[in-house]
C-alpha cells in the first residue's frame, strides 16, 4: 500500500545552494518479495499505474532485492539481538534497512519556488517473480522514518 | 641430501585473466564459456554449479551479503571462487560482464548469448538451468524447479549517465549503497528467479550482472585511489570463503582485471 506524508523543506533566511539532496527511507523490510518503491512529489493519488514522468511528480525510484520469505523453521527469520556484549556474529540478515534516493533537482526546484513542505507519496510495486505476485505490494512497504538530508 | 627450492612467481609477473564485455566475446571465447558452465552443471558435488548457485541462496544457509557494508567484498569473493571452479574445468575461461547501460542492452535487454535456447546445436547452458532438489524442498510449495525470467522494458535499465554520476562519488559507503541500489533494480527488472535472493544465482545471467557490479567497483577504485573501505571492515571475514575484506581490494592480487576485449596468442613453448 502506498504511503503519503508531508516532508518539511529547508527554510529560513539563509538557504545555501544545494549540491545534493537525499530522501532516506529507514526501516525497510526485506524479508518478503523483492519490490520497487516509486516516489512522487505533490501527487497523493499516485499509484502503480501512474506514469513515471516529471509531469506526474515522479522524482525517482529504488528497488529492494529481498529474501522472498522464510525458508527455515519457526523463528528462523526473527531478527535476533546480540546474546551478549561478546557476541561477535554479524547482525541478523533481516535487520531492516535504509535506502536513499537522490532528489537534488526536485528539491532545488521546490526551494526555488519558496515552498516550505512537499507531499511525498511512495508507491510499492511487486513485479511477478518466482516467489511473488503483484498483489503482495499491498503490504510489502514498511517504513519507520523518512528523512531529507541536504548538502551544500 | 639435495634440497630443491621452487621460486614462487611474483604476482606482478603472473599473467592476469581479463574479464571481458559479453557483447564482445568471439565465437571460441563464447564456446569456452558455454563449455565451462556446461561442465560445471554436470558436477553434482561441491565443485559444481548447483553447489555454487546454492552458496548465494537456498539451500540454507544463505551466505550472501545484501544491504550490509560487506556487499561488494562478499560478491567479489564469490565471483573469484566460482571463477576458479570454472577454470578447473576450462583453464582459460573468465566470467564476462553484462553492460546493462549499453544502447544494445537498452534495445534487447539480456545479452543474446544468455538468451538463445540453443547454441551449436546443444541446449545453451547460459540460458538457465534446473534448481536443486534441496533448494526446492526448502522453498516449499510453489518453489521453482527451473530458472525463469520476466524482464521489464529494456529502456528502463540503468543508464550510462547514472553510472557516470555514481563513479564520481567520493565516499566508499555512499558509492556502495548507491551501486547496490542499482544492482537491486536490475535484479527486479529481470523478474523470474533472478528477482529473489533464494534462487537468483541459479541463473547464469546472475554472474554476468555481478561481474558488471564488480567492474564498476574496480573502476571506482581506479578513479578514487585514496578513498577506501573503512578500516573497521578490513579484517572482516567473508564466509564461507577463507578471505577477508582487505584481501578482496586488489583485483590484480586475485589474478584478474577487466577489459572490453582481450585475446591472447601463444608465441613459442
Amino acid at each position: 500500500m502506498a504511503i503519503t506524508f508531508e516532508l518539511e523543506l529547508p527554510a529560513g533566511d539563509v538557504r545555501p545552494e544545494l549540491s545534493r539532496a537525499d530522501l532516506t527511507f529507514y526501516g525497510l523490510d526485506h524479508s518478503g518479495p523483492s519490490y520497487q518503491v516509486r516516489v512522487f512529489f505533490s501527487n497523493p493519488n499516485a499509484g502503480p499505474d501512474t506514469p513515471l514522468n516529471a509531469g506526474e511528480g515522479f522524482v525517482g525510484m529504488f528497488a529492494v532485492f529481498a529474501h522472498g520469505g522464510c525458508f527455515g523453521e519457526e523463528g528462523h527469520c526473527d531478527v535476533r539481538p546480540p546474546v551478549s556484549p561478546f557476541d561477535r556474529r554479524p547482525p541478523h540478515p533481516l535487520v531492516p534497512i535504509a535506502r536513499y534516493l537522490t532528489v537534488t533537482d526536485a528539491i532545488r526546484d521546490l526551494m526555488g519556488r519558496d515552498e516550505r513542505s512537499v507531499t511525498v507519496t511512495a508507491v510499492p510495486v511487486v513485479r511477478p517473480s518466482a516467489l511473488a505476485t503483484a498483489d503482495q505490494a499491498a503490504d510489502v512497504l514498511t517504513v519507520d522514518q523518512v528523512a531529507l538530508h541536504t548538502f551544500e | 641430501m639435495t634440497v630443491t627450492t621452487v621460486q614462487a612467481q611474483p604476482v606482478s609477473q603472473a599473467p592476469l585473466s581479463y574479464r571481458k564485455n559479453v557483447a564482445m566475446l568471439r565465437g571460441p571465447q563464447l564456446a569456452t564459456l558455454r563449455s565451462a558452465f556446461h561442465a560445471s552443471m554436470q558436477l553434482s558435488d561441491d565443485r559444481g554449479w548447483q553447489y555454487w548457485a546454492g552458496v548465494h541462496g537456498l539451500p540454507l544457509p544463505m551466505y550472501c551479503q545484501h544491504h550490509t557494508p560487506l556487499f561488494l567484498a562478499w560478491h567479489r569473493a564469490y565471483l573469484y571462487y566460482f571463477e576458479l571452479s570454472l577454470k578447473e574445468l576450462e583453464p582459460t575461461v573468465t566470467l564476462p560482464w553484462w553492460d546493462w547501460t549499453s544502447s544494445w542492452s537498452h534495445q534487447v535487454g539480456f545479452p543474446v548469448s544468455y538468451s538463445v535456447a540453443e547454441a551449436g546445436g546443444e541446449p545453451n547452458p547460459l540460458a538457465g538451468g534446473p534448481i536443486n532438489a534441496l533448494a526446492q524442498q526448502q522453498g516449499g510449495a510453489g518453489a521453482p524447479d527451473h530458472t525463469s525470467r520476466n524482464p521489464d522494458d529494456p529502456a528502463s535499465l540503468p543508464t550510462a549517465a547514472e553510472i557516470s554520476q555514481l563513479l564520481g562519488l567520493g565516499d566508499f559507503l555512499d558509492f556502495q549503497q548507491q551501486l547496490e541500489s542499482i544492482h537491486d533494480g536490475v535484479h527486479v527488472w529481470s523478474g523470474g528467479t533472478m528477482a529473489e535472493i533464494p534462487y537468483a544465482a541459479y541463473d547464469p545471467i546472475f554472474f554476468a550482472h555481478h561481474c558488471m557490479i564488480d567492474r564498476l567497483w574496480r573502476l571506482w577504485q581506479l578513479q578514487h585511489p585514496t578513498a577506501g573501505v573503512p578500516a573497521d571492515l578490513l579484517a572482516e571475514a567473508l564466509p564461507p570463503f577463507n578471505i577477508t575484506v582487505a584481501q578482496t581490494l586488489n583485483v590484480n592480487a586475485l589474478g584478474y582485471d577487466y577489459a572490453s576485449f582481450s585475446s591472447r596468442t601463444q608465441i613459442g613453448g
